[in-house]
């Protein structure tokens, strides 16, 4: 009596694949031709162990947050069902299914933390849920208050189960973000902080967006904690507290802090001179002092000889300048500067408007030969901006530049200014972009819930929801025009009058560059890449074949911040 | 350099030097002991290699594999995070029987890259169907233990509202 033979519900799109490429099978409940004889069933009978977990874990792939492939696998055959549950990396994730995936999402928990058991190290997501009093605000209706008990009891009982001491000494990586402060009590209460946290490598922490802009002090209070039982810390992402320097383990690795304030007790620069191993170091959303804008020290060295990746956002241009210059950090290869200047978010405040050309000066007396370069929203410096990113044209791997940027450095070098570069990405307008993809900017709905109570569109009817008309140089189709250039430049040169495409291949073939992909983003496009050809529709103003756009994606490619 | 290689029917294909390469069975075979010291021994080619337990459909098929990566490198073991290019998925394709056949040839054939590729077609293939509908596909004969029948039962419980939802 094994209910689990029925089918689930298909969830494929019917569309075809646009370049006639399919990813998945066209309609994966359609019968497919039995084994014709026993040779397959004696392929897959004596199939070795270790191919059997290869094919496992593609399909497991794509499996959270309710895992139910997993599930499936264990209730095939007895072998599967053995294989599937010895292998502790299958289970080493943990993380609250959603509420409405299974009524029993308790006993589900349950299961899952058993079989984890065999796991020596953990990954452990403490969920989110909402907060009681955004509860409160809902309708009262019996339906509704039985979800929510039901919701809170689930994320208590996998805290509770998360905590337990001989759990918590396995934790390799845990996630803690946008907790509700119940959430963060019943931490406080249930933690059992004599317990080292011997495993724990990676540290993902966020209050909360709750109180992303007063953080309690009881949050910062647990985050401290956390971090002082965490010894052997490699990788650390912190957001939206106030941090004393003390707390932050030299052994780090990796440190992304967004939001974050420094104790009084030191100061960005003085903590950074200890972590000498840190090989990424991420500082968004920095607000002005005390937060993470370092002082303006002269007198300063930061020696991180194994730092190799630097994000800034937004820029401050005397204190940038002087962090930049006291960097000693010869391996750097990747280098982001973005500042706050985003043109889909008008309500942000523009922190600091003057030109980074103390910035830019001291990046450019540096050493370095960086092979990722992200630079956007600098003003003003254009004419510091364009030599800099000539001098590392031929080291520059990956590029995420404004395509007007981009299309001045084309007109100073000629065609193709950035030859080695394999990865480039085009920040387009936003007037461009909506001409280009036929997009417009929807405004939130608030009966549709996209607004939370009491708010409204624009967040201040005062100011204007669109940016002042400011006359353009240059007209959409003759940006256009100029995009596709480019683009051909870019992605092959030996598209001939028919359309047809002459595959050329990078680094080898007729191929004039190294480029790989080519990404168009901006705010209003696609948060994660999608591939030009599957999106394109009849607005899409790019006159390119769809031979020549298979390496062109639109969307922010996953290494800008 | 060329080598001949012959399918289990006797079926013979000559393959340049690259596209052999990517065979670990061919390259040693080939380049015997000799191929550390940097030099090949299997000059010769009218001979050829045998490939007794390969048929020649799944060989020529395998050999267009070997051709497209006889200049680059294919996905390996380590590039967990790494997706299959969409040439490497329309290659593989759906068909369950061609992709096991493909699956056993690279395994004997030891080529890495392409067992994985076998792999990961089969786990697509596998995507979205039931167990009952796995053991019919493969032709697994469902052969729980007691206790795990049992086990299976009390999963299916809390398992069975996700399948059936209201």
């Amino acid at each position: 009596m094994r209910d689990v033979n029925e089918d689930a519900p298909s969830t494929v799109a019917s569309t075809p694949h646009p370049s006639h490429v399919q990813t998945h099978p066209p309609n994966r409940y359609t019968p497919l031709r039995p084994p014709n004889s026993n040779r397959e069933r004696i392929i897959l009978n004596h199939l070795p162990t270790e191919l059997l977990l290869s094919v496992f874990t593609y399909a497991l792939e794509e499996d959270a947050p309710v895992y139910t492939t997993r599930l499936r696998l264990t209730h095939v055959c007895r072998v599967w069902r053995n294989v599937v549950i010895s292998y502790a990396p299958f289970w080493k994730c943990l993380a609250l299914r959603p509420s409405d995936s299974t009524p029993h999402r308790l006993a589900m928990t349950q299961l899952d933390f058993e079989r984890a058991k065999t796991c020596l190290d953990l990954d452990i997501t403490i969920p989110s849920e909402v907060a009681s009093t955004y509860a409160a605000s809902w309708p009262d209706a019996p339906s509704i208050r039985l979800s929510f008990k039901k919701q809170l009891q689930g994320v208590e009982f996998f805290v509770i189960s998360a905590l337990d001491p001989e759990v918590i000494a396995r934790i390799q990586v845990l996630r803690l973000r946008d907790v509700s402060s119940e959430t963060r009590d019943l931490i406080q209460n249930q933690w059992d902080f004599s317990v080292p946290l011997q495993r724990l490598t990676e540290l993902y922490l966020r209050p909360g967006w709750f109180h992303s802009i007063d953080i309690p002090a009881e949050a910062n209070n647990l985050m401290r904690q956390i971090l002082m039982v965490a010894e052997s810390l490699r990788v650390l992402q912190l957001d939206s507290c106030t941090m004393p320097a003390n707390v932050f383990p030299c052994s780090l690795r990796k440190l992304h802090l967004t939001r974050v304030t420094i104790g009084s007790d030191s100061d960005l620069l003085s903590m950074l001179t200890t972590m000498r191993e840190l090989e990424q170091l991420v500082l968004f959303d920095r607000w002005p002092d005390p937060d993470l804008v370092p002082p303006a020290r002269e007198d300063l060295s930061i020696s991180l000889p194994r730092l190799r990746i630097l994000a800034l956002s937004p820029l401050y241009d005397i204190p940038d300048a002087f962090l930049l210059r006291a960097l000693d950090c010869p391996n750097l290869k990747a280098l982001h500067l973005q500042d706050n200047t985003d043109e889909y978010m008008p309500e942000l405040p523009m922190i600091d408007s003057v030109p980074g050309e103390n910035i830019m000066d001291a990046v450019a007396s540096q050493p370095w030969m960086l092979e990722e370069i992200c630079i956007h929203g600098i003003p003003g410096v254009d004419h510091l901006v364009i030599p800099f990113l000539l001098k590392h044209a031929r080291s520059i791997r990956r590029l995420a530049i404004t395509e007007k940027l981009y299309a001045t450095a084309r007109q100073t070098q000629g065609q193709t200014p950035f030859p080695e570069a394999e990865e480039i990405a085009l920040r387009l307008e936003r007037n461009h972009t909506e001409f280009v993809f036929g997009m417009t900017r929807r405004a939130p709905d608030a009966s549709a819930g996209d607004l939370l109570p009491g708010w409204q569109w624009p967040m201040d009817p005062a100011d204007p929801l669109e940016l002042p008309d400011v006359p353009l140089a240059m007209s959409s189709e003759a940006k256009t025009e100029r995009l596709e250039t480019e683009l051909r430049e870019l992605l092959c040169s030996a598209e001939d009058d028919s359309g047809l495409v002459e595959t050329t291949v990078p680094h080898r073939g007729k191929g004039r560059t190294n480029v790989r992909r080519v990404y168009l983003y901006a705010g209003l496009l696609y948060q994660s890449p999608q591939a030009i050809n599957r999106v394109r529709n009849e607005h899409t103003k790019l006159a390119l074949s769809p031979a020549l756009c298979d390496n062109l994606y639109i969307g922010k490619p996953e290494w800008i911040y | 350099m060329s080598i001949t290689l012959i399918s289990k029917e006797g079926a013979q294909f000559l393959v340049s030097k690259p596209v052999a390469d990517r065979i670990g069975v061919v390259r040693d075979c080939a380049y015997g002991a000799d191929f550390w010291l940097g030099y090949a021994v299997a000059t010769d080619d009218s001979m050829g290699i045998t490939l007794a337990n390969v048929t020649s459909s799944i060989l020529s098929k395998i050999l267009v594999w070997c051709e497209h990566y006889k200049d680059m490198e294919p996905l390996v073991d380590g590039d967990s995070n790494m997706e299959f290019p969409e040439w490497d998925m329309a290659y593989i394709g759906h068909d369950m029987n061609q992709i096991l056949f493909v699956l056993e040839a690279a395994d004997y054939l030891h080529i890495p890259g392409l067992l994985l590729l076998a792999c990961k077609g089969i786990a697509d293939v596998l995507d979205g169907r039931n167990p009952r509908g796995i053991c019919d596909l493969l032709g697994i004969v469902m052969d729980f233990s007691h206790r795990q029948e049992v086990d299976m039962d009390k999963e299916n419980g809390y398992w069975r509202w996700f399948l059936h939802p209201t």
